[in-house]
């Protein structure tokens, strides 16, 4: 046994596995596709408007830097802005949701579609347009209706919290949280919270048309139709989450070895879970109450990225605001251009990406599975 | 005294009362040997000891200040744990690993001083492990990872390391080198408990030996005065044969051999 020395080489901070593209040069990469992938978006689209020139004049109007543009022109580039602005916000909460998510439990497969807080914080958004779009007056909240995207969300956020805080409290024995009664528990709230979310469809149905296809629309997940008030609803509650990062983002990396070992270190592992819990419902509800149920999101992209720069949390999660926005807005566009747009919407295409995706997860780490 | 625990008592959902009342005091310089048989409560001691475990009764103290009034980076600053193994082996380099033990030095904001990366590189260069700095945690043997635990532990700086079995996977040049460190760490002034199934390690090494069973200290006094007939078969239910070795620092040791019939 050699004695101690400061002679000793000292070990590099950032030390891990090799082969791991550096954070910087990943983030540069993601940075630039996604630009490339925001003006496409912006010159795509059912009608005739792909002039740089005109969309960036039309953005400008937007700003009040510049006169707006003439006709419906003016719209169409508002209207492509607005959807654009969303999707990279929703695209970028759900992916930091998932990596929250992920760190948190310590596990690849968790996120927020397959744990039941996406669940949860729909079916929370639907009893808010059912209750302040529908029924406000049976409820006594005409003066609330004015408000209703801002508390949409926050039905969301609060449905989506205590989703978190039941899967977690059922997975967790003695201290530890079972990766199988995680999924199971998932599954479980899963189910039931689709029961609830059909009981309200079908109690919206019955009395309301109109209300029913803006909570159908909502549970498939579509990014047509928001406004700006729904881009900066989204956007404020990712930056919100983004703000807890740094109270959370070295110590998630403790948490690799297990709970005990992180406190065991000096993390406080309970107010940590809660941030992170916290950020993580609140990103997911945000989404959720702005562009509907989007699945997978929040699987893929920290799972990809955690395969490209490893597993430190301090990359992963801003991270994560890119590659969220580059899969969401990229499968959008490519919907758009390949098939005009209508036919599929984003948390349909998604779902039938990311359904294979988490199989395919499965069937890699099938031999660590079975020896949970 | 360092570490001073009174009236300990802690009970598992069952219930199971894993700890009974255990009156302890560690001191700096001190190296105690916590042994028992299985299921004696040692491993929930020492967790109670270093705030992982919240005791259901009783108090542990550091320098006077009750465990639960310290915060968490604070407590990590002043007492070391080193488990026996991990839920889970994280996808990094061990050099990485061992610093997380930094964690309560860390000022938030803020990455890693030279400072830090030199305290990492000390604790690996002593627990024998500073050639292991590039490998990724999952490809070390058992009995590396048990000593970059330790080297976790040292690049922590605590004045007390509390230490759960760490020789169960070693060979033995690698188990009396832990030892070895383990006294050497006492003698630089830290308090150190460790918790150990070999009883001629604790002979050798340990300043003094406390005897657990059934979550109720039975003794806890010199290795001379704990290796004995009348203290050592009550307690294991197993018989045990004596003797004396030669003891590095001049004297004698006793030495006990478990032996049937």
């Amino acid at each position: 046994m050699s004695l101690p020395s400061s002679q000793a080489p000292a070990p590099r901070a950032g030390a891990a596995l090799p082969r791991r593209v550096p954070p910087g040069t990943l983030g540069a990469v993601l940075a630039l596709v996604l630009a490339a992938i925001v003006v496409a978006s912006l010159r795509v689209g059912t009608s005739d408007l792909s002039d740089l020139g005109r969309i960036g004049r039309g953005l400008g109007a937007m700003l009040g830097l510049t006169e707006p543009l003439a006709g419906a022109e003016q719209t169409i580039v508002e209207w492509r802005a607005v959807r654009v602005l969303c999707a990279l916000g929703v695209g970028a909460a759900l992916a930091l949701s998932g990596g929250l998510l992920q760190g948190v439990f310590q596990n690849d497969l968790a996120s927020p579609s397959i744990i039941g807080v996406s669940a949860g914080a729909s079916l929370g958004a639907s009893l808010g347009i059912l209750i302040l779009g529908g029924y406000a007056t049976v409820f006594g909240l005409e003066a609330a209706t004015g408000f209703s995207p801002l508390l949409v969300t926050a039905c969301a956020f609060a449905f989506a919290l205590a989703v978190a805080w039941l899967v977690t409290a059922l997975a967790t024995t003695g201290g530890r949280i079972s990766v199988p009664t995680l999924l199971l528990v998932g599954i479980a709230v899963n189910a039931t919270v689709g029961g609830l979310l059909a009981a309200v469809h079908w109690l919206a149905l019955r009395d309301e048309l109109e209300l029913a296809r803006a909570l159908i629309t909502w549970t498939f997940g579509t990014l047509d139709d928001r406004t700006p008030t729904h881009a900066a609803l989204v956007w404020a509650g990712l930056a919100v989450a983004v703000a807890a990062l740094p109270w959370v983002c070295f110590e998630l990396d403790l948490f690799a070895a297990g709970e005990e070992d992180a406190h065991g270190l000096g993390v406080d592992t309970g107010r940590v879970k809660l941030l992170a819990l916290g950020a993580a419902s609140l990103a997911a509800a945000a989404a959720v109450s702005v562009a509907g149920q989007i699945a997978f999101v929040g699987l893929i992209v920290p799972h990809l990225l955690r395969l490209v720069v490893g597993p430190a949390h301090r990359a992963l999660l801003p991270l994560c605001l890119l590659g969220g926005p580059v899969l969401l807005l990229g499968a959008d566009l490519l919907r758009r251009v390949l098939w005009g747009g209508a036919e599929l919407q984003p948390g349909v295409m998604m779902s039938l990406l990311g359904g294979p995706f988490f199989l395919l997860l499965l069937l890699r780490n099938r031999a660590g599975i079975q020896s949970w | 005294m360092t570490l001073a625990a009174r009236a300990l008592v802690h009970d598992y959902p069952g219930p199971l009362r894993a700890v009974d009342g255990v009156d302890l005091d560690l001191a700096a310089g001190e190296l105690a040997a916590i042994i028992g048989p299985n299921g004696a409560g040692k491993s929930t001691l020492l967790k109670l000891c270093c705030g992982l475990l919240a005791p259901s009764g009783g108090e542990v103290s550091l320098d006077g200040t009750p465990l639960g009034a310290i915060a968490p980076r604070e407590r990590a600053r002043r007492v070391a744990f080193v488990p026996q193994s991990l839920a889970a082996v994280p996808e990094v380099a061990v050099a990485h690993f061992v610093l997380g033990g930094r964690y309560g030095h860390l000022r938030r904001w803020s990455r890693s001083t030279p400072g830090d990366l030199a305290v990492v590189a000390d604790a690996m260069a002593a627990a024998d492990v500073a050639e292991l700095g590039e490998r990724p945690l999952a490809r070390v043997s058992g009995g590396q990872l048990q000593r970059v635990l330790i080297a976790r532990a040292l690049a922590q700086q605590a004045s007390s390391l509390l230490v759960d079995e760490p020789t169960s996977s070693l060979d033995p040049e690698h188990q009396l080198a832990i030892f070895a460190l383990l006294e050497r760490l006492a003698g630089e002034g830290r308090a150190v408990a460790v918790v150990t199934h070999d009883l001629n390690l604790a002979s050798q090494f340990a300043s003094r030996i406390v005897v657990l069973q059934d979550g109720c200290i039975v003794a806890s006094a010199t290795p001379d005065e704990v290796l004995r007939a009348e203290v050592l078969e009550p307690v294991y239910g197993a018989h045990f044969r004596y003797g004396r070795l030669p003891a590095r620092g001049g004297g004698e040791r006793p030495f006990v051999l478990p032996w049937s019939g």
